[in-house]
């Protein structure tokens, strides 16, 4: 008679020839054989160039290049963080996927002079092509970066799965191989490397959900302020298909000169909307930045939108008070002594004049003291 | 001419007549000290106003000290011959046109001060060029100005009658002297017209002499009171300066009057009397002036309030204490007493009295400038200034200009009024009876 | 002739003074108009922002972050080439009454209600459009008035400079760069003017290590240090921010925010 467990172990047995076999590949000859877990995190990475206490799962540093890998998956989304010890360019490569095909999913960025740039890229054997250049799309979510003592790091967000064939397809279970390489000096991305590691393993586990993640959209409000007065900025949030996304996180930001300066955070509401309460300082055209941040299921979106803000009415202020009044009595006072001594120098000439006919009608008259004295009363 | 009145005019134009070897050696002195103090600006043009013991906390000194007591001491022609004449003072009649004499020289050499003061002096047109009307360095331009013209005008329009005499009477004296007063004279005959004329204008510029006078020093202490400074920022600067100018301005005529009645043997036409009239009003003055002192140190002393707090330890005991000290004392008590008791209301002491007065409102000015901008405004220790030999050699030039301008007035017309003293319709009280024999020359 | 001389003549005579009368009143308006808008202070430079508006710049310093190492003078005075014996930026060190030890970065305060503006008698300091107290080095007689009227003892007077400019110094010289100095004039911090004008921050907020001084523009609210953005009115408010010597009315455009715990 066939006991339960005998049932159980057969039915093991064909599940185990029923399931599908999980898609890995016989690790290259000449690697370390080293298994990078990524690891599930509940919230997703600040791609902000530094890294905040137990932002990444796990992290790995290679020998060959002396480069540090740091990652982490949350929801939908991959977050990478990559050191390297030059001030060059970096470059994360994922290998292939399925058996057969010759392109490896190459991930380029480099910092130059406070810019960072993060191209997306193919690599087809020798050549390398931006997704975008052959029908792809530039899935790089986000990415940040920033100078360390030793060198410089990038933070930067891609989809587990994207909807791009040119990108690398991480599928729960999986377990791929990747590289890294930089070049320490150089900031153009088509210089050679100048250090390359071997090839070793990515993993990723089962989590809760991986979802292909949705695009969304968010549209801000372009709206017509006045200064001095509190009114509500608004964004709405839709999914790729039109539909509103409820109670989700939206940001606002208004661009400064020295960067963008935090508003506030609305949650959106059944209708998708989110706004917050502003008051602007000064009128004029301001540009406003909406932006949603993405979770598990959600790729981030933001936009741009101008804000016009009017003037506050105000009462026109004679300012020129103080000045018109000093001017005012300064020219009359010293115009009316002026004026004066004008008058007195005529006087002095009249004498003068009196004078020279007294003199030459008569002459004998000079010299008379006590007639001198003029008549001061 | 009466003979007694021809001998009065001799004796009065006598140190015009003549100038004495003495008189050339004193203003050769002068001249020296003069050429000094120019020395040492030249020094300060080339260097900078580095080679001065300014710096960035105390960042006026001696040159405004100097300008705000020159400017002082000329109010004692407006008080002298625009009050006393229109009180119609008789007694004043010896003394205005020294009194207006210092108005003149001291004028001259104050407005020398400011710009020997400045960073810049090659630029002084900038202040005629962009001018800011809000400024009041600008109103001082302006008052002092307007003051130089009017007291030059005042100046020369007594003079006329006298110039006339002299160029009557003074034959002796160079050809250039002799056309000058012929040109300066303006054809005076004294006719009843040109006598009209002179007396229409003296009348306009006595009433416009006073309110002028008084402005500018009001302006003048207005460069103080229109900051925010501790000791500066106060609302009874204006009337505090124009006492203190009148209080000094007095005071040197009494010294001015020592040294003429000495050296020119005035001794008959500037007596006892003067000497003590003019003591009355320095009292006068005196009391006036400590009560404005008491006014803004009493109120501010009181409440204490922070910012002040340090000013006033400095000032009471602190660095500042023995000239602020001595200037009270010596300057305003003493003096009070000399010249309240008959006792001590002697000529001599009188003239003493003048003296520590002058000396002390001197120091009183230069406690005004430094002691505020040596205490602190922020956190940090206190400012000290000490003058160097290039402050010190054009102080003394400007003093040494101003007596030099003084005295060279002094020889070139009579130091007292001729025509308005021969004008009084009685003699002057405590005049001799019998005329002295008349003199050689002083 | 068919009138009598006399009235022709008169006649000559009216038209000639209207003539001349109407001329003079004609200068005189105009005149008098430049007068007053210069009186007024008619700016000729408007720094604007994107939107067209002037600016109104504004500096933020947290006493709480700054701890006296005096890197913010240093890169002022690299910047400028700075005389030795000025600090255009000082840095006090205070003590209260109950004992606390803070530092007290000061920078021309660049008033809005300018005592040293107001008293220059030529106008060789003025206030831009964007709040900004500039000097004009070409203007300036030296009689430091303004030094006696600043109640922040912020300018100075280069005493011993060289006297005069070259002319390579002078094609470099600007009110808003007074990197090459001259004998017989004041000089003071300038906010960076010349930075700003291109949307940089100020030498010394960029070198600070402890990232403590805070600018920008008080119309659009927000001062940054290079690294934060902090909202100007929030942290005013928030963090108690205040103006030093506030009681003197002359409204200075540099808040502090004071150290936590007091």
């Amino acid at each position: 008679m066939r006991t339960r467990a005998s049932w159980l172990a057969l039915f093991l047995l064909l599940a185990l020839l029923v399931a599908p076999p999980s898609p890995t590949v016989v690790p290259a000859a000449g690697s370390h054989g080293d298994v990078l877990e990524v690891g599930f995190k509940d919230s997703p990475t600040q791609v902000d160039g530094t890294l905040a206490a137990g932002e990444y799962a796990h992290n790995h540093t290679d020998p060959d290049t002396g480069m540090t890998i740091h990652v982490q998956y949350s929801g939908s989304v991959l977050g990478i963080a990559l050191e390297a010890p030059g001030r060059g360019w970096v470059a994360l490569s994922l290998g292939a996927v399925l058996v057969g095909s010759n392109y490896t999913d190459i991930l380029v960025f480099a910092f130059d002079n406070g810019t960072l740039r993060s191209l997306d890229e193919v690599d087809h054997g020798w050549e390398r092509h931006l997704d975008q250049a052959v029908g792809g799309t530039d899935d790089i979510i986000a990415s940040g970066a920033a100078t360390t003592a030793t060198g410089w790091r990038v933070e930067f967000q891609v989809p587990l799965d994207s909807a791009d064939d040119n990108d690398h397809h991480f599928l729960p279970n999986g377990t791929y191989p990747f590289s890294l390489a930089y070049n320490a000096t150089s900031t153009d991305p088509a210089s050679p490397q100048t250090a390359h590691s071997t090839e070793f393993l990515l993993h990723v586990g089962a989590s809760p959900e991986i979802f292909r993640a949705e695009r969304t959209a968010v549209r801000g409000s372009a709206q017509k302020l006045v200064a001095g007065q509190k009114s509500t900025v608004s964004g709405v949030l839709m999914n790729a298909s039109g539909s509103p996304l409820p109670d989700q996180p939206v940001e606002f930001y208004l661009k400064t000169t020295f960067g963008l300066l935090y508003l506030g955070l609305g949650r959106t509401s059944s209708l998708g909307k989110a706004g917050i309460v502003y008051e602007p300082k000064s009128p004029g055209s301001w540009t406003l930045y909406v932006a949603f941040r993405g979770t598990g299921r959600y790729l981030p979106s933001n936009d741009t939108v101008q804000l016009a803000v009017l003037e506050a009415p105000a009462e026109a202020a004679f300012w020129l008070t103080t000045t018109l009044g000093i001017t005012t009595v300064v020219f009359l006072v010293v115009g009316g002594v002026w004026g004066s001594y004008l008058f007195v120098v005529s006087q002095l000439f009249a004498i003068r004049r009196i004078g020279r006919r007294n003199v030459t009608r008569h002459p004998s008259q000079k010299g008379e003291g006590s007639e001198n004295h003029p008549r001061t009363e | 001419m009466d003979p007694r009145r021809e001998q009065e005019t001799d004796a009065l134009l006598a140190p015009v007549a003549r100038w004495t070897p003495r008189f050339i050696v004193f203003v050769a002195a002068l001249g020296a000290i003069v050429a000094w103090g120019a020395y040492a600006y030249s020094v300060q043009l080339q260097q900078g106003l580095v080679v001065t013991g300014m710096r960035d906390t105390v960042s006026w000194g001696l040159y405004i000290s100097n300008f705000v007591f020159f400017i002082g001491i000329s109010h004692v022609g407006a008080l002298m011959s625009a009050i006393l004449r229109l009180t119609k003072a008789e007694w004043r009649r010896p003394v205005t046109r020294m009194a207006e004499a210092i108005t003149v020289c001291s004028l001259f050499v104050a407005a020398s001060m400011p710009i020997i003061d400045l960073g810049r002096p090659d630029r002084l047109l900038n202040v005629i060029l962009y001018g800011r009307i809000q400024s009041a360095v600008l109103w001082d331009f302006l008052s002092i100005s307007t003051y130089l013209v009017g007291s030059l005008l005042f100046f020369y329009l007594f003079l006329i009658p006298d110039l006339a005499t002299l160029r009557d009477r003074l034959t002796a004296v160079g050809r250039m002297r002799r056309w000058l007063y012929r040109k300066l004279s303006l054809g005076w005959t004294g006719a009843p017209e040109q006598r009209r004329r002179l007396g229409r204008s003296i009348g306009i510029l006595t009433i416009l002499i006073l309110p002028i006078a008084i402005s500018v020093h009001t302006v003048v202490s207005w460069i103080f009171a229109m900051t925010l400074r501790v000791g500066w920022n106060s609302t009874i600067f204006g009337p505090y300066f124009v006492a203190g100018a009148l209080f000094s301005g007095v005071a040197s005529v009494l010294m001015a009057m020592a040294l003429f009645t000495h050296f020119y043997k005035l001794e008959r036409w500037i007596t006892p009397l003067h000497f003590r009239n003019l003591a009355y009003l320095l009292l006068l003055l005196d009391i006036v002036y400590i009560y404005f002192t008491l006014n803004e140190y009493l109120t501010v002393s009181y409440k204490s309030e922070g910012t002040e707090a340090a000013l006033l330890a400095s000032l009471y005991g602190g660095p500042f204490s023995g000239i602020f000290w001595t200037i009270q004392l010596g300057g305003l008590v003493i003096p009070a007493f000399l010249l309240a008791f008959r006792r001590t209301r002697t000529t001599l002491g009188i003239v003493v009295a003048a003296t520590l007065v002058n000396a002390t409102m001197w120091l009183k000015r230069y406690l005004i400038v430094v002691s505020t901008l040596a205490t602190p405004q922020m956190p940090v220790g206190w400012g000290s200034y000490w003058p160097t030999w290039v402050e010190w050699s054009i102080t003394g030039g400007a003093f040494a200009g101003f007596v030099l301008l003084f005295a060279l007035l002094s020889r070139l017309v009579p130091i007292v009024s001729v025509w308005e003293t021969q004008e009084a319709r009685e003699p002057p009280e405590g005049a001799a009876e019998e005329l002295p024999a008349a003199e050689a020359g002083a | 002739m068919s009138e009598p001389p006399n009235e022709g003549m008169r006649r000559r005579q009216f038209l000639t003074l209207a003539v001349k009368g109407g001329g003079v009143a004609a200068l005189g308006i105009l005149g008098g108009k430049v007068f007053i808008e210069r009186l007024a202070g008619v700016p000729e430079d408007a720094r604007v922002t994107a939107s067209g508006q002037p600016r109104s710049w504004v500096m933020v310093i947290d006493l709480d972050r700054c701890d006296g190492c005096g890197v913010c003078t240093t890169a002022c005075r690299t910047q400028h080439n700075v005389p030795v014996g000025q600090e255009w930026i000082k840095v006090y060190q205070v003590s209260d009454p109950e004992g606390t030890s803070y530092f007290l970065p000061r920078p021309c305060m660049h008033c809005e209600n300018a005592p040293c503006v107001a008293v220059c008698p030529v106008g060789a300091t003025y206030v831009r459009k964007d709040g900004l107290v500039l000097i004009d080095h070409n203007r300036c007689i030296g009689c430091r008035y303004c030094m006696a009227a600043c109640p922040f003892n912020a300018r100075y007077f280069n005493w011993d400079g060289a006297p005069e400019l070259t002319p390579e110094e002078q094609a470099i010289y600007s009110p808003e760069y007074p990197v090459v100095h001259r004998r017989g004039t004041v000089e003071k911090c300038v906010f960076c003017a010349h930075r700003a004008d291109k949307g940089q921050l100020p030498a010394c907020v960029e070198a600070c290590p402890m990232k403590a001084i805070f600018f920008g523009d008080a119309r659009e609210d927000a001062v940054s240090n290079g690294r934060e953005v902090w909202r100007l009115s929030q942290v005013l408010r928030e963090r108690g921010g205040f103006r030093f010597k506030e009681e003197l009315g002359t409204k200075p455009r540099v808040f502090y925010l004071p150290p936590e715990g007091s």
